[in-house]
């Protein structure tokens, strides 16, 4: 049985992709691994399903955002690793661009509530 | 660009693809698997927390594939062959559905491409809808006129601004004219237009030229334009037709060009073969240019003028109120008497499709009942809800573009027997009409398809994916569902409406046509044989008569025949001669109506015509130049102007004309006849002896015979030439062909609605037929349960029909309001009933009635049948 961290995040609709093509900046690699990077790098608040992992990374692929290719993996075992292509690196700057002020406005509101007299 | 190649670069990698996506997912199970066995799980619960963990593979498989784009199009096709393997099993369904489909698309895209030929269709000339058609509206609807004289158009042509252009193009009628080529007399449909016409028109020349409006001053060339379709028929396309000469009305003319394939003109019921300039048949100052109206004139609106402003300027030049009318669809008197029964047909035959429709949406929610366990298992494998409603409207799409394909061929036939109506005085439309496989056509059709797959697809598509999870998995093909037979019997019932509107209708039409031909019409059909004789032209007057007289004698004593006379004009023939009388004894009053048709006979035409006298005497042979003028009257005539006298021996004359003023005495009194068509009042007539008046270029033989009328017409034949070579017999038929002339419109409603109502009454019983068996097989177990407590098979019986007939009832009930909208709406077209008529409804229900009872007797029968026993233990 998979050990489920108590306070779980559900994902945003639609950020999956952001943090599919952040975590292809460190370099090529394959789902699983893509997967598990997201899960620590976010201290296993962020849990990624795999029914929705391979839709993206082919949507991904179709887009041309980024490319696959097999490779054998660490352990020799052939794995089909995707990287970022440039339109990707464009992409991601773009999206990550539009999430940072997506936060901020988000903060800003839900902070303004605390300073309000009640 | 470059994603649209991308992604046929990825359907043609798609195999590829399969195998990579399976890899790729086996090496994540792999790399889990790995995972749990480092974390300390045994390898089978490591296995399984992968498995767990991947959720369900398919899906998975599934959704990826669907990020590869253009997935639809592989979907579309695995759901096409699916659906036709389906298709395959059922293959009874799969008729009826395809056939019934087939007649109804059929039957409303044929009606389709009539309607359009007649109302849409444009001309194929340049910016049609610029075109305006000149027409004088009095304040009385029968005052509408769009015949003018040359005058007018000249006029016209002169003074208007708002309009770039006016042509004038003859009335034509659908009789050819005769030209002469090379000696040789030819028949041809040929028309005299404005010299303008192909230039306003923006009609140019396909090979050679076309003629143009001269430079003021200089007379214009005497040249004639072939259409394309002529000169393919009578020169085979050869260009030597170029620089041929023919003759017309004593003049020279030569053929200078052809235009292209598809124009015929501007009358859609007669396609010109031949055009020639007025300027060179009738000069100016001729008097034919300001007498007679026989002229059409069209104008061209210049950009951003609106017609309005064009009638106004037009009323202005010419002095009374004109209007313009749009000119893109040309001219057509059949337009105007077809228009309304064709959209009748056309309300009549969607009927249809809709009956066969709601059929097919029953049999399909049957039909998709009993596939619950399938849908069931293909959802509990990961079928999406969409994806298995998408499957099941793949499969009524299937039927539906099999039944329009057919469809078109079905059109085709259903066509050409609807143009079969049309009656052989217009038979030169025919080629205007007759069905063509065009964009519009095909695009109607295809969208009929589509339409009726939404129609009959959609609803048990819907109901089938409706309520499915794992757990239907457990209920067998017998789990309730109250819904669908509400649905259900909705449909039926709705089939109901539609059939009782149907025979309704058809009921209406057929009594209407029963009393036109039922009612004494003053002559009688039967044994009776017509024809136009016509002598050569050229001979003098005297000549012409002495061989029409000799046609006579050889006619009369020909084998089977009885009496042999003729007449200047037919009854019925669409043509009246009328004269105003007066009567020597009384003042002359200007305002009384005392127009009068005249008929001018031989001997024996009103015997043979079967007219019967109430009075005194036929004309006789002695009745010629040199005796008493006389004359019969009919009985309307007598009570007209002589009411209570005895007619016999009264003298009257003729206001006008050559013989005006000449005294006539009556000599007899006749029944009165129909003249115009079978619905009008027989109008006041008297008969003059045809040799007490001046002749007529072509007469109407009346031939009694005493067996069948057609037997006699070669003979009839025979004897012309025998007495000239030259004379021309037109029209040699029966006169009941005649009589149903009239009867065209009625005769069409009346078929098309008697034989799609007896169609949609056998789609309703199939379809009620087949809902009661499958509710029988559904029922089993209760039924079987009844008849184990002791229900007798009599009560069983009982309880099926009563089901039946109760939906009849509901159907009927609101069936019959409909049917009398719909006969109202037509009511101008029926003839001697209500549009309530009690004898159409009551045969309408009779013949629903009877056709339920049929329809349910099988299924009742197998239910009083049922073997308790085996019933109960099925489940």
């Amino acid at each position: 049985m998979k050990r489920r961290p108590p306070s779980r995040v559900e994902l945003l609709q639609g950020t999956l992709d952001l943090l599919i093509l952040r975590t292809l900046v460190f370099g090529p690699n394959h789902g699983h691994a893509i997967a598990r990077r997201i899960q620590r790098t976010s201290e296993d608040l962020l849990q990624v399903e795999t029914g929705s992992l391979y839709p993206a990374l082919h949507r991904l692929e179709a887009q041309g955002w980024i490319a696959a290719s097999w490779e054998l993996s660490d352990r020799g075992k052939r794995a089909r690793y995707y990287r970022l292509t440039a339109r990707g690196r464009r992409q991601l700057e773009a999206a990550r661009t539009k999430w940072d002020s997506f936060a901020r406005a988000m903060g800003l509101v839900l902070r303004a509530a605390d300073l309000e007299p009640s | 660009m470059s994603t649209l190649l991308n992604k046929l670069r990825w359907l043609a990698r798609r195999r590829r693809k399969e195998v990579e996506l399976r890899d790729e997912l086996a090496f994540h199970l792999e790399q889990e698997l790995e995972e749990g066995k480092a974390a300390g799980l045994t390898e089978n619960e490591a296995r399984l927390a992968a498995r767990r963990d991947l959720g369900n593979l398919a899906v998975v498989e599934e959704d990826t594939r669907a990020a590869w784009g253009w997935m639809w199009i592989e979907r579309l096709g695995q759901d096409v062959r699916y659906a036709a393997r389906m298709a395959r099993r059922k293959p009874g369904f799969s008729m009826a559905a395809i056939l019934t489909l087939m007649l109804g698309i059929g039957a409303n895209t044929a009606v389709f491409s009539l309607l359009d030929a007649l109302l849409m269709r444009r001309l194929p000339v340049d910016r049609p809808v610029e075109l305006v058609r000149l027409v004088e509206q009095g304040p009385d609807p029968a005052a509408y006129r769009d015949e003018f004289t040359i005058a007018t158009h000249d006029a016209l042509q002169r003074g208007s601004r708002s309009l770039s252009g006016v042509i004038a193009t003859e009335r034509l009628f659908t009789r050819p004219k005769e030209i002469e080529v090379s000696g040789e007399k030819r028949s041809i449909f040929l028309q005299l237009v404005s010299d303008n016409y192909f230039d306003v028109l923006g009609v140019h020349a396909l090979r050679g030229r076309v003629f143009h409006q001269p430079e003021s001053g200089t007379p214009g060339e005497p040249i004639a334009v072939l259409s394309e379709e002529y000169w393919r028929r009578h020169y085979a396309a050869d260009l030597s037709a170029l620089g041929a000469r023919f003759r017309l009305r004593n003049r020279e003319f030569t053929i200078a060009g052809i235009v292209p394939p598809g124009f015929r003109g501007v009358e859609i019921d007669v396609p010109v073969d031949i055009w020639v300039s007025i300027e060179q048949v009738v000069p100016p100052g001729s008097i034919d240019r300001t007498r007679g109206r026989w002229m059409r004139v069209m104008g061209r609106l210049q950009p951003g003028v609106t017609p309005a402003r064009a009638e106004a300027e037009s009323t202005a030049i010419l002095r009374r109120p004109v209007k313009f009318e749009p000119g893109a669809i040309g001219y057509s008197s059949l337009r105007r008497r077809l228009s309304q029964p064709l959209l009748l047909v056309a309300l009549v035959v969607a009927l249809v499709l809709l009956i066969a429709c709601a059929n097919l949406a029953n049999l399909m929610l049957a039909a998709t009942a009993s596939r619950e366990r399938e849908l069931a298992v293909r959802t509990a494998i990961g079928a999406s809800r969409g994806r298995i409603l998408r499957q099941l409207l793949t499969e009524s799409l299937v039927l539906s573009a099999a039944g329009g394909l057919l469809g078109l061929g079905a059109a085709y036939w259903i066509s050409a027997a609807l143009l079969s109506f049309v009656p052989p005085d217009q038979a030169t439309a025919l080629p205007n009409l007759r069905f063509q496989l065009d964009a519009r056509v095909l695009g109607f059709a295809a969208l009929l398809a589509c339409a009726t797959c939404l129609l009959f697809g959609v609803v048990p598509a819907l109901r089938a994916t409706g309520r499915y999870g794992a757990a239907d998995l457990r209920v067998g093909a017998g789990g309730g569902r109250r819904h669908r037979s509400w649905l259900s019997r909705g449909l039926l019932v709705g089939q109901v409406v539609m059939c009782t509107a149907l025979l309704t209708v058809a009921g209406v039409f057929l009594r209407t046509l029963e009393n036109l031909r039922g009612q004494d019409t003053g002559y009688r059909e039967d044994r009776l044989l017509v024809a136009d004789v016509e002598p050569p032209r050229e001979y003098p007057e005297d000549r012409r008569d002495q061989l029409i007289e000799e046609l006579r004698t050889r006619a009369a004593a020909l084998p089977g025949v009885e009496i042999a006379a003729f007449s200047n004009l037919g009854q019925l023939s669409g043509h009246a001669l009328e004269y105003r009388i007066g009567f020597p004894d009384r003042p002359r009053s200007e305002d009384a109506d005392t127009a009068v048709i005249e008929q001018r006979i031989s001997p024996g035409f009103l015997s043979a015509m079967g007219t019967p006298f109430i009075a005194g005497r036929d004309v006789a042979a002695t009745d010629d130049a040199r005796a008493t003028p006389v004359a019969i009257v009919n009985e309307s005539f007598a009570r007209r102007f002589l009411p209570g006298r005895a007619p016999i021996g009264v003298r009257f004359f003729q206001e006008r004309g050559s013989r005006s003023g000449e005294l006539m005495e009556i000599v007899g009194v006749v029944k009165d006849s129909k003249w115009v068509n079978l619905r009008d009042d027989s109008p006041a007539m008297y008969y003059r002896p045809y040799r007490q008046q001046a002749g007529s270029p072509v007469v109407r033989f009346a031939i009694r015979t005493s067996g069948a009328p057609d037997l006699v017409a070669g003979e009839l034949l025979r004897a012309a030439q025998a007495v000239d070579r030259r004379i021309a017999l037109r029209d040699v038929v029966p006169f009941r062909d005649i009589v149903n002339r009239t009867l065209v419109v009625e005769r069409l409603i009346t078929h098309v609605s008697t034989a799609f109502g007896l169609l949609a009454l056998l789609i309703a019983v199939v379809g009620l037929y087949g809902v009661l068996a499958h509710g029988i097989v559904r029922r089993g177990r209760e039924i079987g349960l009844r008849i184990a407590v002791g229900a007798p098979p009599g009560a069983v019986e009982w309880m099926v029909l009563r089901e039946s007939l109760a939906l009849l009832a509901c159907g009927v009930a609101i069936g019959l309001p409909v049917a009398i909208v719909v006969t109202r709406f037509v009511s101008s077209m029926l003839f001697g009933l209500s549009p309530q008529d009690p004898a159409s409804i009551g045969a309408a229900l009779a013949v629903l009635t009877v056709a339920t009872i049929a329809a349910a007797y099988l299924p009742a029968r197998r239910a009083a049948r049922i073997d308790p026993i085996r019933a109960l233990r099925e489940e």
